[in-house]
């Protein structure tokens, strides 16, 4: 766990991503009258950890901002005044079983069902939609880019990874119809990523005055919708953020940014 | 370089600086007695409890083991794990009684059982006692009925599904009925029809009533570590929760029309948010040996760390995916465009690397790792891979049993660590630093 970070060509100036380091946080911790820096742990139980550390030192948390990834979304929607309503993961899934209800009679809403899947089982379609929005986030390009390793692959898997997206999709543009909300929490992310590069940092500002400094904490992955607002905010605000992945698959995970940041315009999506 | 990616996430982990030691016990039930007769061991050698952490990657199979090896041992432990309301009484409570009024009838069973959870009229008096029926018929004013008295009742009470009304006079012309069962049938008559406001404050006072009278219950049949009681608090403060969150996803569903007002549609809806909001256990208490799942010990301190399940098929053990392997090898490689996708290596093992490597990190003076070697089905359980990063101190199967047996005595791999231990820095056994 050496002081291990990278800051390549390909990794835009004020992102830094690190394997373990999570002692860099305690560096910095220090009385301020307001907190400067956002920590960021998708793990619930992380950020207590990190709380017990600090304390069990002796430093002060009064720096820091402690929030999950959900909370930066609907903060940021809020001070600019949009809706932050979304539906649950209950309601979705009480909406998908009427969607996959409404594909088994004699009006198809142009959905496919994937092999395997029910009407009786909206849980598999759920997961197939979360998994394709966290592999794409939505994104055109990246969609294109699943149907590009779906083509490369041999039959007949070639046609149901295509099948997958092509699902994944289908129920996502199927719950947008049936509900004026936003369809998960995630689609609230990807609206208040759209929404702090479309105003060029100022919708961020709005929500987070005094942040200087964006940490994110123990990651195991790096979801697509998670890249696009890191992007998002390394494009149009003066935030640094750091990211700090776990040891086991850090090494993996950072080789993969730079060609997971090449998209461009982070947070649009394929659907009009 | 692609293929460097690819192996990324199988190449060396460090080892960690501290000793790691290696305990392999026939089954599962030795594996989690060897473990928590090691957590006693250290303590009885002056190590606090606060500093002993067991970790497993997934507590399903081990709570039942370790919790059954933890009394034998003498040692209270607390499991960090997701909270399972659907297992706890009050949420069982407020389930029967949803299915008590479902229907139009009602048989005996289903009528009694939330007696035999401890309903109790909520609030500081009885339930709603109609004209015409004094209080002084009331045998006993005590609350909830006694066990054997809701069995007395169920003796005598006609077999067969019938309305609450006929309940009512069924159970006030049978002698040996309870007449506090009386009371509870109506105040189930009493219920109206489920709106958002009504279910809220029926099933509200059946939680009230369990918190004020069913769960002094439990404290006082609970052992001096009160686990049973610390279980029913939260449960009760989750089940408020989910009260509170079925009076709003109800009235969303009235609107939208999907749900009728019928109390076997609430029931489900009950069920399907108490299954879709896993909550936390989270308790501390000094006296106690903290057990975590493994995903929750990242950036965690503390001196021994007793890691089970280290076995080929639990740990590490891939989450199922829905995406065909093809695909998640195509986007794990990320060639091209396809470099663009987000993958996630836990599609092979890269987060069980990562658990399994914050377990070692987490610990400040030793590791202690156990597996099983037999499935419950006889069959070999295999090293885990990831154990081969290490060079452990692997603990003869003779200290093994010396270790689970009366003597309790520590194996000399780990006496050599607690020997080696800088003087003055050993608490007390009770060890309450915090």
């Amino acid at each position: 766990m050496d002081g291990t970070h990278t800051r390549d060509d390909a990794i835009p100036d004020r992102l830094t991503l690190h394997v373990g380091d999570e002692e860099r946080l305690f560096e910095r911790a220090r009385r301020r009258s307001t907190p400067t820096e956002l920590v960021v742990s998708p793990v619930e139980l992380h950020q207590r950890n990190v709380q017990r550390r600090l304390r069990g030192a002796e430093l002060p948390t009064d720096a820091f901002r402690f929030v999950d990834p959900v909370a930066i979304g609907g903060r940021v929607l809020e001070a600019a005044g949009r809706s932050t309503a979304a539906v649950d993961r209950v309601d979705r899934l009480s909406l998908i079983r009427s969607v996959l209800e409404a594909a088994g009679s004699d009006d198809p809403p142009g959905l496919s069902l994937p092999p395997g899947a029910s009407p009786g089982d909206p849980r598999r379609v759920e997961q197939l939609r979360a998994d394709v929005e966290s592999i794409t986030n939505f994104h055109p390009e990246r969609i294109a880019g699943w149907t590009d390793a779906a083509t490369g692959l041999d039959g007949p898997i070639d046609d149901e990874a295509a099948e997958i997206l092509d699902v994944g999709l289908g129920v996502e543009r199927a719950l947008r119809s049936r509900t004026a909300d936003a369809v998960s929490e995630t689609a609230l992310l990807r609206r208040a990523t759209r929404s702090i590069t479309a105003t060029d940092g100022s919708a961020w500002d709005d929500a987070y005055p005094a942040i200087e400094r964006l940490t994110l904490l123990g990651l195991s992955s790096l979801s697509a919708p998670h890249t696009d607002l890191v992007h998002g905010l390394v494009a149009a605000t003066p935030v640094e953020v750091h990211v700090h992945f776990r040891e086991g698959t850090g090494e993996y995970l950072r080789r993969r940014v730079p060609d997971l940041l090449a998209v461009s315009d982070p947070g649009a999506e394929a659907f009009e | 370089m692609r293929a460097a990616d690819r192996l990324a996430l199988s190449a060396p982990i460090d080892a960690p600086d501290v000793p790691t030691v290696e305990i392999a016990a026939p089954t599962r039930r030795d594996e989690a007695r060897s473990a928590l007769a090691a957590a006693a061991a250290l303590r009885e050698e002056g190590v606090p409890v606060r500093d002993i952490a067991v970790v497993a990657r997934d507590l399903d199979p081990y709570e039942e083991p370790l919790f059954r090896a933890a009394l034998q041992y003498d040692v209270a432990p607390v499991f960090w794990t997701q909270f399972r309301v659907t297992r706890t009484r009050p949420y069982a409570l407020v389930e029967s009684v949803c299915e008590a009024l479902s229907g139009d009838v009602a048989d005996r069973e289903t009528l009694l059982r939330p007696l035999e959870l401890r309903w109790s009229p909520g609030g500081s008096g009885g339930a709603p006692t109609p004209s015409g029926s004094a209080d002084s018929e009331t045998p006993s004013g005590d609350w909830p009925i006694e066990p054997r008295a809701v069995h007395r009742t169920r003796e005598a009470l006609p077999d067969g599904p019938r309305p609450l009304p006929e309940w009512i006079e069924s159970i006030e012309s049978t002698e040996d009925a309870d007449d506090r069962v009386r009371r509870f049938a109506e105040w189930l008559d009493a219920a109206p029809a489920p709106e958002p406001s009504s279910v809220a404050s029926l099933l509200g006072e059946a939680v009230d009533g369990y918190a004020d009278r069913g769960l002094p219950e439990t404290k006082a049949a609970d052992s001096p570590a009160l686990l049973d009681t610390e279980t029913d608090a939260r449960a009760v403060v989750r089940v408020r929760t989910l009260v509170r969150q079925l009076r709003r996803k109800l009235a969303d569903r009235l609107d939208a029309g999907t749900l009728e007002r019928l109390w076997g549609d609430v029931a489900e809806l009950v069920g399907e948010i108490a299954t879709q909001r896993p909550g936390r256990r989270e308790h501390s208490n000094a006296r106690a040996l903290d057990v975590f799942e493994a995903n929750d010990v990242w950036a965690l301190e503390v001196p021994y760390v007793i890691a089970v399940g280290l076995t080929a098929e639990e740990w590490p053990k891939p989450p199922r995916s829905v995406l065909p392997p093809e695909f998640r090898e195509a986007v794990l490689r990320g060639e091209g465009t396809t470099g663009s996708l987000a993958p996630q290596p836990a599609w092979v093992g890269g987060r069980d690397r990562d658990q399994f490597v914050d377990a070692l990190r987490a610990a400040g003076r030793c590791v202690v790792l156990t597996r099983h070697t037999r499935t419950p089905g006889g069959e070999d359980a295999a090293r885990s891979p990831l154990l081969d990063h290490l060079d452990t101190r692997r603990v003869a199967e003779e200290s093994r049993r010396r270790l689970v047996g009366a003597d309790r005595g520590l194996p000399p791999e780990l006496r050599a660590v607690v020997a080696d231990e800088p003087r003055g820095t050993r608490g007390s056994p009770e060890g309450d630093r915090e």
